[in-house]
């Protein structure tokens, strides 16, 4: 289907931007977008789902704590390095854990992010949501601690949270 | 006890939990909105099943994609298998792995280290 060599992507960019209300369905629907638009921008890889996966994590919770409002969702590649943003609208509550779990896992190193991923899931726990308590966690398991998240306070007594993730694009991958 | 049969949705896999037929498996995309809510379930369908599931049989999972609270619902089903296997059942777990898919094949290594638990890794999807 293909015919590429193995530094092809690296001259090329791929961009899908999204901004409007978050369902489950548009969820589906930005995968799928997405599965089709690494596979032909970055050409087979091992490592597409754990890419794309990234941005299924990022989407997972803006849906489950957005509080209001649409969702600003953002899928950047450029040259070799993979961007993924989402800013969405939270309760106070969860905004601020989300900056807490990403400032942890900031500090950890890879053995204790694997350790803390592991204590998570071995927990037994949901949120009242039905989150696991895992995304970020995993994102980083995955991909490294590339994370960022901010948040601003808005004039309802919502937060706005912006979440970042940027990884390299590992040249060296196996082709699938 | 009564089969446990949920037909596949886009964002939910098919199950088929079904002691006449033997037949246990689960299979497609996992990444609901709610993983607790719609595993929970299918983790409490196995628990009470196990006394009566015969030995020689075959637990399948064939998922092609999963988000991280589908990964904790799989492992709380799959420590369900573990207590069975521990009780003394002689049951198969097969991991469906695609060839080539490393999200997979991670999740399958991860998922028998901590349960503890011989996944057979299979290649290719049901």
């Amino acid at each position: 289907m293909m015919d590429r060599n193995d530094t092809a992507y690296s001259l090329e960019q791929s961009l899908l931007e999204y901004k409007g209300q978050l369902s489950s369905e548009v969820r589906i629907q930005l995968l799928d977008l997405l599965n089709c638009i690494a596979l032909f921008n970055l050409g087979p890889r091992n490592d597409l789902k754990k890419l794309v996966g990234i941005a299924l994590e990022l989407l997972d919770n803006a849906q489950r704590y957005n509080s209001s409002d649409d969702v600003d969702f953002r899928w950047h590649i450029e040259d070799t390095t993979l961007v993924v943003t989402i800013r969405n609208k939270a309760k106070r509550e969860n905004a601020e854990r989300l900056v807490d779990s990403v400032r942890n896992i900031a500090q950890m190193s890879p053995e204790e992010v694997t350790a803390a991923f592991k204590k998570q899931l071995m927990n037994n726990e949901f949120g009242e949501l039905g989150g696991a308590g895992l995304g970020m966690l995993q994102i980083a398991r995955k991909v490294g601690r590339n994370i960022t998240a901010h948040i601003e306070p808005t004039l309802t007594d919502e937060y706005l949270c912006t979440s970042m993730v940027t990884t390299e694009l590992d040249r060296t991958i196996k082709k699938a | 006890m009564e089969a446990l049969k949920l037909e596949a949705t886009r964002h939910s896999p098919a199950v088929d939990l079904d002691l006449t037929s033997g037949t246990f498996r689960i299979v497609g995309v996992s990444i609901p909105e709610n993983a607790s809510e719609f595993y929970t379930p299918i983790i409490e369908w196995i628990r009470g099943a196990m006394p009566s599931i015969p030995d020689g049989s075959t637990f399948s999972f064939s998922l092609s994609y999963f988000n991280s609270s589908s990964l904790k619902a799989l492992y709380l089903a799959l420590t369900e298998i573990k207590a069975g296997i521990d009780s003394g059942k002689k049951i198969d777990v097969q991991w469906h792995v695609d060839e080539e898919d490393e999200f997979m094949q991670e999740a399958g290594e991860t998922f028998s280290e901590m349960v503890d638990i011989p996944l057979n890794m299979v290649t290719g999807s049901l």
